[in-house]
């Protein structure tokens, strides 16, 4: 049979999107201060160079306590692309991700059977988190220049500058501190920009194990 | 389209399973009143039990303490506003009231996120104390059931 030209070609270019979940989110909750997150991609061949860039703003009540982390966070990565043909992608790669941020507990509740209650706020410290990812993504396209995409994460946090007593729970970009491994995730739509198209060779579109 | 049908379902798989375990919260396996943990000898080799304690008092407003025994000693409340507590111990069988103030410091920290804050007490000093003999074991109080001091007292 036939090979299909459009299955036989490979294209490199760039992809950019937002996270609709957190967009959905910001949206529902009528202020999109509370965090937005957008990436860039950039395919050569089977090559993609990732940039992910977001914003949290994290008000949460949490035990005794109210949070607030708020602040910014980049993760730059590489992928493979283990497609072998056409535009979707299903690919493995690592980032190394950094927050910066300012946190705060606020209307921490003490309690004492014998001497009564108090609440105290501490004061707001500027934090910084360094981590590591393995991911799994996977992109499609739905038309030729519009698409849906998606990142599992596996987190492992590297260096930060907290205190031993006082430390966030919720870190812009991280999630949990307390777990040692974090999972996350994100859902993106996005736009796809072709740069080139160039035709697979057929020595790599032979199955595999084939000679 | 095996994979353009997971992409699409993805966010809707995500969000059940990160729904259902929304609904579970870790329990808090820490005391959220760090306290005192105080060893009483009434002879050398004998330690005081509840039974043997008649009252405690906070030293300064004369209320009563819950007394509690936990594994093996006496649990004393600490002021989380102060930096310093008194109490005033009455063992049956005694005539006399024994007396122990501490002075510390006071530091707010994260127990867990499943606890909250809770209030550390540092640098724990014995400023008064009528006990017989008295050995300070660690002067740092945190969410942990260790022995802070060893007091002994002859009957």
């Amino acid at each position: 049979m036939a090979q299909n030209v459009s299955d036989s070609v490979r294209t490199d270019g760039i992809r950019f999107g937002i996270d609709v979940i957190k967009l959905g989110q910001g949206i529902s909750a009528g202020n999109l201060n509370n965090g937005l997150e957008g990436f860039l991609a950039w395919n050569r061949n089977k090559q993609v160079y990732v940039v992910e860039l977001g914003t949290a703003n994290i008000n949460k009540a949490i035990a005794n306590f109210q949070e607030s982390s708020k602040g910014a966070y980049i993760r730059l990565g590489w992928e493979k692309n283990m497609m072998r043909k056409g535009d979707d992608q299903i690919c493995l790669g690592g980032r190394l991700g950094t927050s910066i941020f300012q946190f705060q507990a606020k209307d921490i509740g003490l309690t004492s059977a014998q001497y009564g209650n108090y609440v105290i706020t501490l004061p707001a410290k500027n934090a910084y988190l360094f981590w590591l990812e393995a991911n799994a993504s996977a992109r499609i396209n739905l038309t030729s220049w519009l698409g849906l995409g998606t990142t599992i994460r596996l987190q492992r946090k590297i260096a930060e500058n907290f205190d031993t007593y006082y430390y966030p729970t919720n870190i812009p970009g991280y999630g949990n501190f307390s777990k040692t491994l974090a999972f996350g995730f994100n859902y993106y739509a996005f736009i796809h920009i072709p740069f080139k198209k160039y035709r697979i060779p057929p020595t790599e579109l032979k199955p595999r194990g084939s000679k | 389209m095996l994979l353009k049908k997971f992409v699409i379902l993805f966010p809707f798989i995500v969000l059940l399973i990160f729904g259902i375990n929304a609904c579970e919260s870790d329990p808090c396996f820490f005391p959220k009143e760090p306290g005192l943990y105080l060893q009483v000898y009434l002879k050398p080799d004998t330690l005081a039990t509840l039974a043997d304690l008649d009252t405690v008092w906070l030293g300064e407003t004369n209320n009563g303490v819950k007394k509690r025994y936990v594994k093996g000693s006496f649990y004393l409340p600490l002021r989380q506003d102060r930096d310093s507590s008194s109490f005033k111990f009455l063992f049956k069988g005694a005539t006399d009231t024994v007396i122990l103030k501490l002075h510390y410091g006071r530091k707010t920290g994260l127990a867990s996120a499943e606890c909250g804050y809770v209030t550390f007490y540092e640098n724990l000093a014995v400023n008064r104390n009528t006990f017989d003999s008295l050995v300070t074991v660690q002067n740092f109080i945190d969410t942990s059931y260790a022995v802070h001091i060893r007091t002994f007292l002859q009957r």
